[in-house]
């Protein structure tokens, strides 16, 4: 679509027009870069492995809490419910969502096939981060856009979101889970207790 | 009727009726129950239509079969999107998808092929939807169509002008209604099989899919009008921020 002469353009036309006072990410491009390839790194290391689906979890509840802003995106899942939460609604949420989150990956991403994911360059969003872009291909079909938002914690690369052909999983989740509640007359307590029967 | 006056008026930009989004909401769905009711009649052929072709099709005919479908299905897209292009001042686009489709016609097949991808001319998708986002349409609220599916007032007008501006329209069909039949079907079929396990998953593996066909559609929609391929950082989760 674009070559890469205008989209370098663009992005310098794009980069002037900040102001002055845009937040820089605090994590670098390349250092983002590197931990997304090795986030893929870890994650085809658990799915090629031949497994028990309990065990699979747990690896995959390991590397999220490792990588993954658990905590916080389990927070901005809640939306404006969170206000509304106790502390112990909120522990008890976040741990739930912990192995609600652990579960539907290993449910959903199945066992590695040939997959193979190309980092294909990346874009300071001031405070937000930085968004890694990647290819995905897998045998046979047609490829996927998918993006990485990383972020800092404790000056340590931090994964944030993931976007799939532009769906925010993030944004998603967190339309969903308002549904759930809603759906529940606002009933926090069996949200959280029904969140650990699905994924 | 008022509602579709409304919708009309909405884009025209007449009357005051920008619909924001709730607060921590995705956007504004005042319709949702007229929504949900035809989400689940489409989710109802789906089940018994669509689901079923799609993975007869999907098993049963040669990959080769599939891809020279799905070719010509994007070939038959592109005056539409040439139109499109031109509307929003994008010449050098136009250009190419008007070139791409001259060469596909003649050295590939009538469309079935796609030699143009190699000469450099890309597939580069555009529609209606996008030339109303850059005249200033608002986006309007979230509405679910019979058979056409999950789309925004602005998009739904955006196919609306596509479907009228599209000049294989205006051209009979060989095959008489079987013809007419396989040009609104084939389509469909094609995206059905070719996204079958995530339509499903979306569909039939969520406990209200309703509510995920709508972030979902949106969001989709929305990377469309990326600015030269950057994404607005205001569409990203402000997780530290919050």
């Amino acid at each position: 679509m674009h070559s890469d002469r205008r989209q370098f353009l663009a992005a310098a036309a794009a980069f002037a027009a900040l102001p002055p006072i845009a937040a820089r990410a605090a994590v670098s491009p390349s250092d983002a870069e590197a931990f997304v390839a090795q986030l893929v790194d870890d994650l085809i290391d658990i799915l090629s492995r031949a497994t028990a689906q309990d065990t699979r979890v747990e690896e995959f509840l390991a590397l999220f809490r490792r990588t993954t802003a658990l905590a916080e995106i389990g927070r901005f899942t809640m939306g404006r419910n969170w206000r509304e939460m106790t502390d112990a609604q909120r522990e008890a949420f976040i741990e739930a969502f912990e192995r609600y989150a652990a579960r539907a990956y290993t449910n959903r991403l199945g066992d590695y096939n040939g997959q193979t994911v190309t980092i294909t360059g990346s874009q300071d969003v001031g405070r937000r981060g930085v968004l890694v872009r990647s290819v995905l291909r897998s045998p046979g079909e047609q490829p996927f856009e998918v993006e990485w938002l990383v972020n800092e914690k404790d000056g340590q690369p931090i994964l944030v979101d993931i976007v799939a052909e532009g769906v925010s999983l993030s944004i998603t989740q967190r339309e969903e889970f308002s549904g759930m509640v809603e759906r529940r007359g606002g009933d926090i307590d069996r949200f959280i207790a029904d969140l650990d029967t699905l994924g | 009727m008022r509602r579709v006056l409304f919708g009309i008026a909405c884009v025209a930009g007449v009357a005051g009726c920008a619909t924001p989004a709730p607060e921590g909401a995705l956007i504004a769905d005042p319709w949702e129950r007229t929504n949900r009711e035809i989400h689940e009649f489409n989710k109802g052929l789906d089940v018994v239509l669509v689901r079923p072709v799609s993975f007869v099709y999907r098993e049963a005919t040669p990959d080769l079969f599939q891809f020279l479908i799905s070719n010509f299905v994007e070939h038959l897209r592109l005056p539409v999107i040439a139109v499109n292009d031109v509307l929003q001042g994008e010449f050098e686009r136009g250009l190419s998808t008007v070139g791409r489709f001259a060469v596909n016609t003649l050295v590939g097949a009538g469309g079935l092929l796609d030699p143009a991808t190699e000469f450099g001319l890309p597939y580069d998708p555009n529609d209606g939807g996008i030339t109303l986002a850059r005249a200033g349409a608002e986006e309007g609220a979230f509405v679910v169509l019979p058979l056409l599916g999950p789309t925004t007032v602005r998009d739904g007008f955006g196919r609306l002008f596509d479907f009228a501006i599209d000049p294989f329209n205006f051209l009979r069909v060989p095959g008489g209604a079987a013809g007419e039949v396989a040009r609104v079907a084939v389509p469909v079929v094609d995206v059905r099989s070719r996204n079958f396990e995530l339509i499903d998953e979306v569909l039939y593996e969520t406990e209200d899919s309703y509510v995920t066909v709508r972030a979902a559609t949106v969001q989709n929609l929305r990377r469309r009008l990326r600015d030269r391929d950057l994404v607005d950082p205001e569409s990203l989760p402000d997780i530290f921020g919050e």
